[in-house]
């Protein structure tokens, strides 16, 4: 299983949302990293098949997704960030309603509708309609219902917003399992979750991938150029910080560019 | 006292634990979660037609079914007077506008599945929102013209009518309205898109009672050829509607906020 994200490239009029990226994503969980309008939604649209590529491709195992189509819809899960639902559908209601769109059969549907929706701790309200639920009760429905079709690619925005601890420390092991064998793209502000479960770390910036690389990477580069000192209780939080610095940026405008801004490195 | 306590919050904990799944339970359901194979799940495509036209018509066969006995009511009560076509204009006004009724009252199935907030998730799916939407009207489309001319047929039972003409006053403005319908589609969804076909039909249902009022004599014998002309381009119309709604639908980021 594999997805290549091949220079790809997103324009909006006058701003580019995602600048020429490129990556090979297998089976594990990797994490994306990054403030508001860095792109990565934008990224997460474009793997899904919702926003058109301006230029470059995405594959999945050596085709096109674009000409997939139907196929490779087929094999994906999708959170928005943005959740939206039919406020007057039960869950189960809802459920349903997404499996028939998965093209998942009818009988297995129902059973996997009230699987998941226990797994998300929301069965004793399975007939209540979704204009009740709460947002962390909404949220956990949008994972059910990403979760549906046994996807191979599980592409989550801000999954664990509106969770409490308890609830995020659930999804994150239900994440961490699922993992092993699919593609899963977690896209958070809350870097704690990316953290624990994440074998490969996104940093992104105005469209562009700044840095990435397992953990263990990310912090050995962190102590190599800050020349810090290595702290058994490192958090991932301080190379956020570090990555989305005013530093970071002047030391990769010098490795793009060198010091007299002629461009000798990458 | 104690004794009675004691019982009570024996009770108490004995319904608790049986909400709670035991860790056994509880591993085996998430086993089953991650181990089932997707292969053996999937419906096909007329599955998936069979059970969009369910859910649309689950709603839609109550409003269907009430409109259909209206409507053989007026015809067994109005019959005698709209043989006479010439004569009885107010009855057919009122063939007029009731098959628009038909469309404003099942389009809130179609409104209820097509909204900005979804759109997303239902672009990211198998079957996309365009499909649906095609579909839902498709169908919607197909069953209300059956059902009209199955309330204008079944109304030849109670009175000897002039079929082709009560088909052509009733299906001409319900065209214009699922034309109108389409076109508004492409613009908005949900709650504005289902107060748009509300004004559109109350509006088309102001322009009926205007004629009956102003006796403007849109009915008259001499008028019906326009109403064939009309009738006709309101086909072409629908039918390029349909086409652009589904071009449009094809690209989800033409309706994406």
């Amino acid at each position: 299983m594999e997805l290549v994200i091949d220079r790809v490239t997103k324009q909006y009029r006058n701003k580019i949302a995602v600048d020429r990226l490129s990556t090979v994503l297998k089976e594990g969980v990797y994490g994306l990293l990054g403030a508001n309008g860095a792109g990565k939604t934008t990224l997460m649209r474009m793997i899904c098949g919702i926003a058109r590529i301006d230029s470059g491709e995405i594959r999945f195992d050596g085709e096109e997704i674009e000409k997939m189509g139907g196929r490779y819809r087929d094999l994906l899960g999708y959170l928005p960030q943005d959740f939206g639902y039919y406020p007057n559908f039960t869950a189960m209601e809802f459920m349903l309603y997404i499996a028939s769109l998965k093209g998942l059969d009818r009988k297995f549907a129902k059973t996997r509708s009230r699987l998941l929706l226990q797994k998300v701790g929301l069965i004793s309200e399975m007939r209540h309609k979704i204009k009740t639920f709460s947002g962390g009760m909404r949220q956990r429905l949008g994972i059910a219902q990403a979760l549906l079709n046994d996807p191979e690619i599980l592409v989550l925005d801000e999954p664990t917003a509106g969770l409490d601890p308890r609830e995020r420390v659930r999804f994150r092991n239900m994440i961490a399992e699922l993992g092993k064998d699919r593609i899963v793209i977690l896209s958070t502000h809350i870097v704690s979750d990316v953290e624990e479960i994440a074998d490969w770390i996104f940093f992104m910036k105005q469209g562009q991938f700044i840095a990435q690389g397992t953990m263990e990477m990310l912090k050995s580069h962190y102590f190599k150029v800050t020349q810090a000192e290595e702290a058994e209780a490192f958090r991932l939080e301080k190379l956020y910080l570090y990555y989305f610095s005013e530093d970071f940026d002047r030391e990769r405008e010098e490795l793009l560019f060198g010091k007299d801004g002629v461009h000798d490195k990458i | 006292m104690r004794q009675k306590e004691i019982k009570k919050k024996l009770k108490q904990y004995e319904v608790l634990s049986h909400r709670i799944l035991s860790e056994e339970k509880e591993s085996r359901i998430e086993k089953l979660l991650l181990l089932e194979p997707a292969e053996r799940t999937r419906g096909n495509l007329w599955n998936f037609i069979l059970e969009q036209t369910g859910y649309l018509e689950r709603y839609c066969v109550i409003w269907q079914t009430l409109w259909l006995l209206l409507f053989l009511l007026l015809v067994r009560h109005g019959g005698m007077q709209i043989q006479e076509m010439e004569s009885e204009e107010g009855i057919l006004v009122l063939f007029s506008f009731l098959p628009s009724l038909l469309v404003m009252l099942t389009v809130e199935e179609i409104t209820r599945v097509y909204q900005k907030t979804m759109l997303e998730i239902e672009y990211a799916t198998k079957y996309s929102l365009r499909n649906v939407v095609m579909l839902r009207m498709a169908v919607l489309c197909i069953s209300n013209c059956l059902i009209l001319t199955a309330g204008v047929l079944g109304g030849n039972v109670f009175a000897d009518l002039n079929v082709s003409k009560l088909l052509v006053y009733s299906f001409t403005p319900m065209i214009l309205m699922t034309g109108i319908l389409l076109k508004l589609m492409q613009y908005c969804q949900g709650e504005v898109l289902r107060n748009a076909v509300i004004g559109g039909y109350v509006l088309m249902a102001a322009l009926a009672v205007f004629n009956y009022v102003k006796q403007l004599g849109w009915y008259r014998p001499e008028c019906f050829g326009i109403w064939c002309i009309v009738c006709a381009a309101g086909v072409v119309f629908g039918l390029w509607q349909f086409v652009l709604l589904n071009r449009k639908l094809a690209n989800c980021e033409q309706i994406l906020p």
